[in-house]
This record gives structure tokens, sequence and C-alpha cells, in this order.
């Protein structure tokens, strides 16, 4: 029975995830170790309530009529949630073609990973932090190899409007030449999609 | 916290909307809601449930339901600029998630009353009125399988054992109330209205003879057990003695609610009043055809050009098609996963349009049978658009060019009494899909025999 640790369900969100009205689901566990993580309890592998795709479901198709009438769904985030593959496999078979699974994610995962839950994915928002290794390593704490090789197959496979990045500001990291400079790069690759943002210090 | 009304507005409009294209009352109310409001609240949730219902109702019944396609953008749009502002994309993900621990449910506690003190039997004997009973009341109301059955009065009883404040008042008892079921026939609706229908066989050649819409009220015990059966309307003096032996010897589920803080479920007794169309149709499984089960809805607008190539008409020469709604079984999901037009109509071998049993022939002689003095008026050719559904049944009926008011009027109401064979799509696989289908008839009036 596959579980996973859900550190929060957050339910009714607007546009802020992709289409529609949406529920997100953040995952526990994360590869990265970054700075100015909003959610750094999910480093912590005791946090969050356990889940089964079933009981995920169960709670989560509350919402579905919002999510039939609005092209919306489910967000799966964190943490980071490609690590959890068979967890979302099972709850795609549950919920069934209609909603919208997103995945809002790193991309600092296997590749495996990445192929795997690709086919029952509808969309990705992905938070690239910055296209520099150097402030990438800095900021993270690991290399971004994985994540540039991971986002290059993703934009060769997929149509790139169903990719939404994510670039930061981040105070004492990088600066607006910094940001500029990711955006070119990842226009280049085949970005269609960005989201320029601050991030916020708490 | 303006964000939480205004995503509850929002909400709210959707339900609206959803409402509004599967003609669904909903009475929509002020939120007088005060304090913390995390865009929902049981109301809110509770019109949610009482929304799927009816869609489920009307999905049942053939009809399509319409839920997809509704804008956000247009909502937020609508919506002040300031509030925009919050909404946009800009604000960090992770943030709104800090907010929320997981076991935490999403209302806050003191919004439900709390049951102190273990629940039994307490004697309310409460009758509510009529057909239309408490808005309240009738959100938790469910109907297992029966989509012609009211509720015409009740009486519960439950009672309470050990501390605490007991129900004494309609208002608490329906603030601790989870949910109402009414009674129901065990094998459901369609299978009640099949048995009636061969009941009645031998009764002056069936049902096809009599048309209107007949009112059986009678009331079901606790136990199940059918009582005081009288028809309210009726139709004809003889069918309806008939219909009461027929009722008689039945066995119900009985009416149960359930509380909240509860799982078990208490039985009452229920009056109910049961719609009855005559002549009787229900939901028949056509030979080598899968039934409608949680059909997946495609509109095509108009027919192409490709559509047309492969289009049969059967039996019917003055015909033509304005568009389709299909329904796509469960079981061939996977197969016609991406549902998109063009996808569909290369996979499709042959399109067969609805006709009538016995063709244009047929129809014509039932229309004359059913006008009567109205089948020899006119002295041109008239135009009839209308739905048929996958059932057979017929809905949306519409004159669209006609001769006079009173005849396109009495030409409407026997089309609605009409059954049709529906539309059949046939797939490269072999598999055939059963299609809800807009068509126009052409009908030169008057009509010969």
């Amino acid at each position: 029975m596959v579980k996973a640790r859900v550190i929060g369900i957050s339910r009714h969100r607007l546009t802020t995830d992709g289409d529609g009205v949406t529920t997100l689901v953040a995952f526990n566990g994360c590869p990265l170790r970054c700075k100015y993580c909003l959610n750094s309890h999910c480093w912590d592998p005791e946090r969050g309530k356990e889940y089964t795709p079933e009981t995920l479901y169960e709670e989560t198709k509350i919402d579905q009529l919002y999510f039939l009438a609005t092209h919306g769904g489910v967000t799966f985030g964190g943490g980071e949630p490609l690590l959890q593959v068979d967890f979302i496999k099972e709850f795609r078979e549950r919920c069934g073609t209609q909603w919208q699974l997103v995945a809002e994610s790193s991309l600092n995962v296997p590749f495996e990973n990445l192929e795997a839950l690709d086919p029952i994915l509808d969309g990705y928002i992905v938070d690239i932090k910055d296209m520099n290794p150097e402030i990438y390593q800095a900021y993270t704490g690991k290399d971004n190899v994985v994540v540039l090789k991971n986002l290059e197959w993703l934009l060769q496979h997929r149509d790139p409007n169903g990719i939404m990045v994510r670039v930061p500001h981040i105070p004492d990291f990088n600066t607006d030449e910094d940001v500029v400079k990711s955006m070119e790069r990842l226009k280049e690759m085949g970005v269609k999609n960005f989201d320029e943002f601050n991030y916020i210090i708490r | 916290m303006a964000r939480g009304k205004q995503t509850c507005k929002i909400l709210k409009e959707i339900r609206k909307q959803i409402a509004e294209e599967n003609d669904i009352e909903l009475v929509i109310e002020e939120c007088t809601y005060k304090g913390d409001c995390l865009g929902t609240c049981p109301r809110c949730e509770a019109e949610v449930r009482y929304l799927e219902r009816e869609l489920k109702k009307r999905q049942r019944l053939g009809k399509v339901a319409v839920v997809a396609g509704m804008s956000l953008g247009t909502m937020l749009a609508a919506t002040s600029c300031d509030t925009n502002k919050s909404l946009s994309k800009k604000e960090p993900l992770a943030g709104d998630v800090v907010a929320v621990a997981p076991d935490v449910p999403e209302v806050a506690k003191d919004t439900i009353p709390q049951l102190e003190g273990i629940v039994r039997l307490l004697r309310i004997d409460y009758p509510f009125d009529d057909v239309v009973y408490e808005q309240s009341m009738k959100n938790l109301f469910v109907f297992p399988e029966m989509n012609n059955l009211f509720i015409r009065g009740g009486k519960i009883q439950y009672e309470h054992i050990g501390g605490g404040d007991a129900y004494t008042t309609f208002e608490e008892l329906i603030e601790a109330t989870k949910e109402f079921r009414a009674p129901y026939y065990p094998e459901g609706e369609q299978k009640l209205l099949e048995n009636l229908s061969f009941y009645l066989s031998d009764y002056k050649k069936g049902t096809k003879n009599y048309n209107g819409e007949m009112e059986v009220v009678f009331t079901v015990d606790q136990t199940g057990k059918l009582s005081d059966i009288e028809i309210q309307k009726g139709i004809d003096e003889t069918l309806d003695a008939e219909v009461v032996s027929f009722f008689e010897p039945m066995k119900w589920e009985p009416a149960y609610y359930q509380l909240k803080d509860e799982s078990r479920d208490w039985p009452f007794e229920c009056r109910c009043v049961m719609q009855i169309q005559f002549p009787i149709r229900y939901a028949e499984t056509l030979m080598g055809i899968v039934p409608m089960y949680n059909p997946v809805l495609l509109h095509l607008d108009s027919v192409s050009p490709e559509v047309q190539a492969k289009m049969v008409f059967p039996e019917s020469k003055r015909l033509t098609v304005n568009g389709y709604e299909l329904q796509i079984p469960e079981s061939l999901y996977s197969t016609y996963k991406e549902y998109k037009e063009p996808y569909l109509v290369e996979k499709a071998v042959r399109i067969a349009a609805p006709h009538y049993l016995g063709g244009e022939p047929a129809m014509l002689q039932f229309l004359e049978e059913y006008l009567g003095e109205d089948a020899r008026k006119g002295s041109r050719e008239i135009e009839v658009e209308f739905t048929v559904l996958v059932t057979g049944g017929v809905r949306d009926v519409e004159v669209v060019r006609g001769i006079d008011e009173k005849l396109d009027a009495q030409v409407i109401r026997v089309f609605k009494m009409m059954e049709w064979e529906p539309g059949i799509w046939e797939m490269e696989s072999g598999e055939q899909i059963m299609v809800s289908c807009s068509c126009t008839q052409k009908i030169y009036f008057p009509l010969k025999q």
C-alpha cells in the first residue's frame, strides 16, 4: 500500500496553480535545502499526515464539481512531488482523466521519476531558482545539472504551453541581471510561460 | 479575511452558473456567516452536494449535464481590481500551505453544533410541509435512484440518553443532521416503472393509450411497508385502481436520517408522492449497445462534412441532423481518451441518425392519431427541431417554421410523447456508442393517411 506524508492541503485556490479551481497537496520531503524555503518543515521526515492515494482522493473529491466546471484539479507540491511516483500514479487511476493534475516541482529529481510521471500529468510549474550553477548551488545546496537535463527533455517532449517556469528574484543570491540572463537562456531552450517574482524572506 | 470572502463569491458564482446551465433551482442567498471565512462553509458545501445530486438525476434521465467550460478568468475580471491583485500569480505558492495544518478541519469547529451525550431516540413528531419542504432540509435530502419521488411529510423519532442538550426544535435537528435519505424501491425507479409497465401490459394493450402525469401518494413506514395509497392526480378510474393494487404489496427501503456525529442510520416514516408519466418510458438496454455508465460528454456544435459523409438515415427521408452529444461508456474511455472531434470522426465507420421505429410513415401515423382534428389543418411544410436522447425520449422540441400558434403547440406536445431509436456511432473497433442527437424533421400539413 503506497503511502505518503502530506504537510498540507489547501483548497479552493484560484489561478495560482494553473487553470481553474485547484487544491494544492503539499508532500513531505525535498532533495533541496533552499535558504528561504517557506515550507522547511517538509525536511522533517516525521511531519505531516500519512495518506494513501485512496484517502487523499476521498478528501479531495469534495471539490470535484469545481474541478470539472473550471478545468481545475489537484496541484502536487511540497516538498518535491516528483519523489512520489507510485503515489501520484495511483492517484491518477482513482481520480480519472478529467481532473487536471499539475506538478509544482524543482525538477531536481532522477530522470526516471519524471519519465514515469509525465504521461499522467497535465502540466508543470517549475521554480528554476537561477540558471547559473553557482548561484543555484549557493542557494539550494545542490547542483542543477539534472534540473537542466530534465527541463530540456520536458520542453522537447511536451507542449511548452503546459510548462510554467517561475524565475525568482532571490535577495542576496541573485541580481536583476541574473534574472534577465536566466530568462534569456530559458527562452532559448523553448520556455514560453514565465512567472517572474520576488522571494519573501520570513 | 477579504480573500476568503472573495473566494466564496467566486465559488458561489460557479455554482450559480452550473445551476443555470442545467435548469437546477438554486436559491442564492447572501452569506450571513460572520467570522473568518476560508472561502467555504457548511452551507456552501451543502449546495455543492445538492448540485451533484441534481446533476446525477439529470444524467440518469438521459439529460446532458453541462459542467465544463466555466471561465474563471471572466469571474475574476468581474471582481474589483484590488482583490484581483491579491489573487495574482505573483504570490509565493508555498506561503499558503504554511497556513493550513492537515489535521485541522478547514471550517472552524464552532460552526457545527456539538452533540453532547449519547443520542438514541427522541420523540419529535414533526410534520414537514407539503411537497416544498424547507430549503435547509431540502439541501440535505438524497433520493437514491428515485428521480420522480418527492417527500410530503414525515415523522422523525429519536430519543436522547445521557447528559447534555436534547433536540427540541426542528432547526436544531437540521443543524445536527448530515443527511436525510428518502425511501426508495430497492431495485431502483427504472425497474419499478418496468414492473408497473408489465403489470399493466394486459390492461387495455398496455400504457401507451394513456397520457398525462399521474400522482401516487403513499406512506412508507419505518419497516418499508406501504400504506394509505391514494391517487392524487389520476388519469382513468380503472387504470388508477390497477396502479393502487400494484403499489399495495410493495416493500421499499424506508427513509433514514443520519446525524453528523454518528454513523448510525435512524429510520423515519415518510409520506411520499411519486409522479408517473404515461405512457411509461424507462431506460432500455438496446441490443448490442453498452448502456450509459459514467458518460463523457463531447459536444459537436454542427455536423461537419466529415461526419456528414458517414451518415446514414434509416427509414427517414425528411430528417436532418444538427449536432451530436456523444456519451462514451466507461469501458471505452481508454480507447477514446483523446475524444477530440477530428479523432473521433476519423474512427467512426458509420453514423446512424435516430429514426422512428417503422419509419417516417409510422411517425406520421402516430402524429395523426394524437393530433386528431388538427392533423387536417394547414397547407404547407413545417420544420420541427428536437433532441432524441439515448433513451429514445424526445426533448427540447421547437417548431422552427410553423403554421399557427395553436397547431404548433399541439405538434410539440405530441412530439414529446414519441419514442425514437437513438443515434449510434459505429467505431472502427466495432464498438457502438449511443448518441444524443439534435434533429430537424420536415412535415407537410395537412397529414394525409
